[in-house]
């Protein structure tokens, strides 16, 4: 150490608080008048009053049903006939070349698609024979088939699809739109998670929560069995009139609090007491689907009781009809490795399509049928998509079939809102390995969806750490082959 | 002295011949273009010339340069009108080639040759002053100066028109500041290339992108003027009717269509067109006229219902056409006043702007119970009428009597009204809603003899009647009336055969 350098060390140990507040006073005080200003500013608006997007938009809700763990395009949507005849045979060297895969180690084998295809609707769709229901409505949908993400393990992919980075801290894209358009229905959370499949999102919460927006925007997960919302309903003997009293008292002493120390946070504070007390009535009644006839139970094939996808898009509707702005579907179990039963394209897998294929093609139906599809976005897709090779996990031979999970391509599907029904964008090469043409990578497809709800991705922004944040970082194309 | 002036004299009088005698129709012959390519090359000498002479003239009238200069006049009056009488023969024979603007290239050569003939006049104006003095008392030299003085205007117009020809009629002022531009009320220069239509939502794609390409890359041979082949492309009957090799164009079928073919036939092949010494279209000009075959020719059909492709919609693009305003988008709507919604916001509705500076207004119903028509909501309603565009009044206690004033907001497009009490009574007040495109009704209690008269509604584009009284045979009543209205009277569930995969 230089003589310089301790001579600043020394002086720095001498600087104290008292040093640095004495200096700075006047910049303190500066600082204390302008959130004196701001407090005025902040406190006036609702932070989930309704707000008007850039241009007028297509769709006014969306409803995102995330197929957590990759489920494969190869049997369900891409049909390669190709691939069949390649099955059993070692995949060559030239498709192994400078590619990471999660779990295939040395040469893994080709697998033909475990399923059967036809061409269905008027568009000639291609779907396999594990999503019977489907078929009736593939002239409603547009196909994304060259889908592309940059990650390959779970975490970080649905991270990426949903909060438009890989890693923690972003908010997601339901908070995003909640940011930008508020609520329509104050009675109502504006974004609404429903999750099945019997395990949480691999990257967990963040998947849905607000990121470094204000924390009022996060999703709120709601159950499908029991309590809708947790620590909602009323303690037992405690009559509604006594909450609504005890809640005006509390609200009371906030007001007192906020006169004197002026925090724009304790508005907020006071906001959501009003809001819980109003959810207390609305929330269990959008999510009482023993209200609904038992023919639209027949349709979606509801378990009531349990907590099962089918009931959770019926959910959906029931909460979409009621204005909420994004409700956010989990269905876990996608993963079909073929290391064990349930995460097998001869197992689980089919068990997934068996649980998803009539309640989705219910919801588009249903949603049609009450004039919601018109305005209520669709979208259906996993993380990333499947290897046309057989996993060959570490090396050896799994005891069930599967595949490996793939980042370059993969297929995600939108319907209603805007969007172009009919139709299939994207294609895959003759083994579902590479794209070919029509490459939708993700924050294409994020800034399609905020397209088609009336933003601009670009101008979404929220200033954090020094710079404006967007849902798409520095990414995303508006994909208009797929706009009506 | 004498044989020169006969000379002139002669090259006169051949101009003179060349002009009653203009070859006209037919194809030019090869050495016809091959002399009349030399007229760039020409022109430029009577150019230089002519204005060196009117400059020495002006220095004759000084009295001690008179004599020093005069000769030089006389010498290159001379030159200059020699030169002159070549641009505009060789200037006659370019024409032939055709694919020129008919009225730029008019002027041009009706000046060229007042240009050609006042050099003349100028040159005997100044040898024979004694030829004037027979015709009046006026003096030589005023005359001389006067034909001069004209002539050089004369020269400079045909200059003008001459460089429109070549280069288009915008070379001169495209980097012209902005400023000058606005004086001289041009576009600014970042809307060069910018379609300019007055109302684009009200444009056929003919008229706004086709018909423009025609006139000018085909119409000055394939015009009223002239028509070669027999070919008129100026007009949609012209095209239609075709010329001696049939119609050019086969509708959805570009590469049966002659217009196309022979556009993208090698510039050199013999019936490439335009023919290859005039200007040809643009890749992009080429593109639009393609798609406009392609998607079936219409001549009537309006830009906003065009379906472009994805390399037509960046053309539109560059084009400034890229966000059509049409419907209410369109209107000039004044933005609603901030009370009166704050009014209307106070009535159990939520109201929200569309988006970011439009004037219309999305109204949804939240206070189910306080929608009806005994309240104030149709005074509120009836405040902002010309704003609201999208009504939600879904599972509310709207009825019939609310429906006499959503009949009078005139810019409705949207209108849920699923699950109310409205009847067909309440839809005979729906009738005049001219840009209604959604409207929601399942769950009410109306009948066919209600829904039939939606066919009215010009605007109407879906129609939602699950659980109504609408039977299926009043439902193609109206589908017959209304053939592309969709129509959802819920579900029709087929079976399904389950999945039998076993594991």
């Amino acid at each position: 150490m230089d003589l310089l350098q301790e001579a600043r060390e020394i002086k720095l140990r001498h600087q104290t608080r008292r040093h640095f507040l004495k200096a700075f006073g006047t910049g303190l005080g500066a600082i204390a008048f302008a959130s004196l200003g701001a407090t005025e500013a902040l406190a006036a608006p609702d932070p989930l009053a309704a707000r008007p997007p850039h241009f007028t938009p297509k769709a006014k809700r969306v409803i995102f049903l995330h197929m957590a763990g990759g489920p494969s395009p190869l049997e369900l949507f891409d049909y390669k006939p190709d691939l069949a005849r390649l099955d059993g045979q070692l995949c060559p060297d030239s498709l192994l070349e400078g590619k990471r895969f999660a779990f295939i180690r040395g040469v893994p084998k080709m697998l033909g698609p475990q399923a059967t295809f036809g061409q269905y609707g008027q568009s000639g769709a291609w779907v396999s024979n594990h999503m019977p229901h489907l078929r009736r409505v593939v002239d409603r949908i547009a196909f994304l088939k060259a889908m592309k993400t940059d990650e390959f393990n779970h975490a970080p992919a649905q991270l990426l699809v949903h909060s438009g980075s890989p890693r923690l801290g972003r908010p997601s894209m339901g908070s995003w739109v909640t940011y930008g358009l508020g609520t329509e229905n104050a009675n109502l959370p504006a974004f609404v998670v429903l999750l099945s499949g019997g395990a949480a999102p691999d990257a967990g919460a963040s998947v849905y929560g607000s990121g470094f927006l204000p924390t009022v925007y996060q999703g709120v997960q709601c159950r499908s069995n029991g309590d809708p919302v947790l620590f909602l309903s009323d303690p037992d003997h405690i009559p509604r009139n006594l909450r609504r009293r005890t809640i005006d008292a509390i609200n009371d002493i906030n007001r007192q609090n906020h006169e004197e120390v002026g925090d724009p946070e304790i508005l907020t504070r006071i906001a959501q007491y009003e809001m819980a007390f109003r959810m207390q009535t609305a929330v269990p009644e959008a999510m009482d689907i023993l209200r609904e006839p038992e023919y639209v139970h027949a349709m979606y094939g509801t378990r009531p009781g349990e907590t099962a996808f089918s009931n959770n898009c019926l959910l959906a509707r029931r909460l979409v009809e009621r204005g909420v702005r994004f409700v956010q579907l989990f269905h876990w179990g996608w993963d079909s490795h073929g290391a064990g039963r349930s995460e097998a394209l001869n197992g689980g897998f089919l068990d997934r399509c068996r649980e998803t294929d009539q309640p989705v093609a219910a919801l588009l139906e249903d949603l049609d049928m009450r004039g919601l599809l018109d305005e209520t976005l669709v979208i259906w897709g996993g993380e990333f998509g499947r290897t046309p090779m057989l996993e060959n996990r570490s090396g050896s031979d799994n005891p069930f079939v599967g595949r490996d999970h793939h980042s370059d391509v993969f297929t995600m599907w939108m319907a209603g809102g805007g969007v172009r029904g009919g139709i299939t964008h994207g294609e895959t090469d003759a083994i579902g390995y590479a794209p070919v043409q029509g490459q939708v990578h993700v924050h294409d497809l994020q800034a399609t969806i905020l397209h088609l709800l009336g933003f601009d991705h670009l101008r979404l922004t929220y200033p954090f750490q020094g710079r404006d944040f967007r849902l798409t970082d520095v990414h995303g194309h508006v994909v208009n082959e797929v706009l009506a | 002295m004498k044989t020169a002036q006969l000379l002139l004299g002669a090259g006169l009088a051949l101009l003179v011949l060349m002009l009653i005698a203009v070859p006209g129709g037919g194809r030019p012959s090869d050495l016809t273009l091959f002399f009349g390519r030399f007229h760039p090359l020409v022109v430029h000498l009577p150019i230089g010339i002519l204005l060196m002479a009117a400059a020495l003239e002006g220095l004759t009238r000084i009295r001690q340069w008179k004599q020093r200069y005069d000769l030089s006049v006389q010498l290159l009056l001379y030159a200059g009108a020699w030169t002159g009488i070549l641009s505009v023969i060789a200037g006659l024979y370019l024409a032939q080639g055709g694919g020129y603007d008919p009225s730029t290239l008019a002027w041009h050569k009706r000046l060229g040759v007042l240009v050609a003939l006042l050099a003349v006049v100028c040159y005997f104006a100044k040898v024979r002053p004694d030829w004037l003095r027979h015709l009046s008392h006026i003096q030589a030299h005023k005359v001389s100066g006067g034909a001069i003085a004209v002539m050089i205007l004369g020269l400079a117009l045909t200059g003008h028109f001459g460089g429109r020809l070549t280069h288009g009629s915008g070379y001169l002022t495209r980097y012209m500041p902005d400023g000058l531009r606005q004086l001289a009320g041009l576009p600014a220069k970042a809307d060069l290339g910018k379609l300019q239509l007055a109302d684009p939502a009200q444009a056929t794609t003919y008229d706004a992108l086709i018909a423009p390409v025609l006139s000018q890359r085909c119409t000055s041979c394939h015009g009223a003027v002239r028509a070669r082949g027999g070919l008129r492309l100026d007009t949609p009957e012209h095209i239609m009717e075709g010329g001696d090799e049939g119609p050019p164009i086969v509708a959805g079928r570009p590469e049966e269509s002659e217009l196309i073919t022979r556009v993208w036939l090698p510039l050199h092949a013999d019936g490439h067109m335009p023919p290859e010494e005039s200007p040809q279209l643009s890749v992009a000009e080429a593109e639009l006229v393609r798609w406009w075959i392609e998607s079936g020719a219409s001549f009537d059909r309006l830009l906003p219902d065009a379906e472009p492709t994805p390399v037509v919609a960046s053309i539109l693009d560059g084009l400034g056409l890229n966000e059509i305003q049409t419907g209410i988008f369109a209107l000039d709507t004044a933005p609603p006043d901030s009370q009166d919604i704050d009014a209307l916001a106070g009535l159990g509705v939520s109201v929200t702007p569309l988006a970011e500076d439009e004037p219309y207004l999305q109204v949804r119903c939240i206070d189910l119970a306080a929608c009806s028509g005994d309240t104030d909501l149709p005074e509120g309603l009836r405040k902002l009428a010309p704003n609201i565009a999208w009504l939600d009044l879904g599972r509310s206690q709207a009825g019939d009597r609310l429906l006499e004033t959503v009949g009078t907001l005139p810019h409705l497009t949207r209108l849920h009204l699923q699950q109310t009490r409205v009847t067909d009574t309440g839809l005979s007040h729906l009738l005049e809603l001219s840009y209604l495109e959604y409207l929601n009704l399942y769950g009410t209690a109306v009948t066919d003899s209600g829904i039939v008269r939606l066919s009215r509604l010009p605007a109407l584009k879906s129609l939602y009647l699950w659980q109504t009284q609408v039977t299926p045979s009043g439902v193609e009543a109206l589908q017959a009336a209304a053939p592309d209205l969709y129509i959802n009277t819920g579900l029709s569930l087929e079976p399904v055969e389950p999945d039998t995969t076993a594991e």
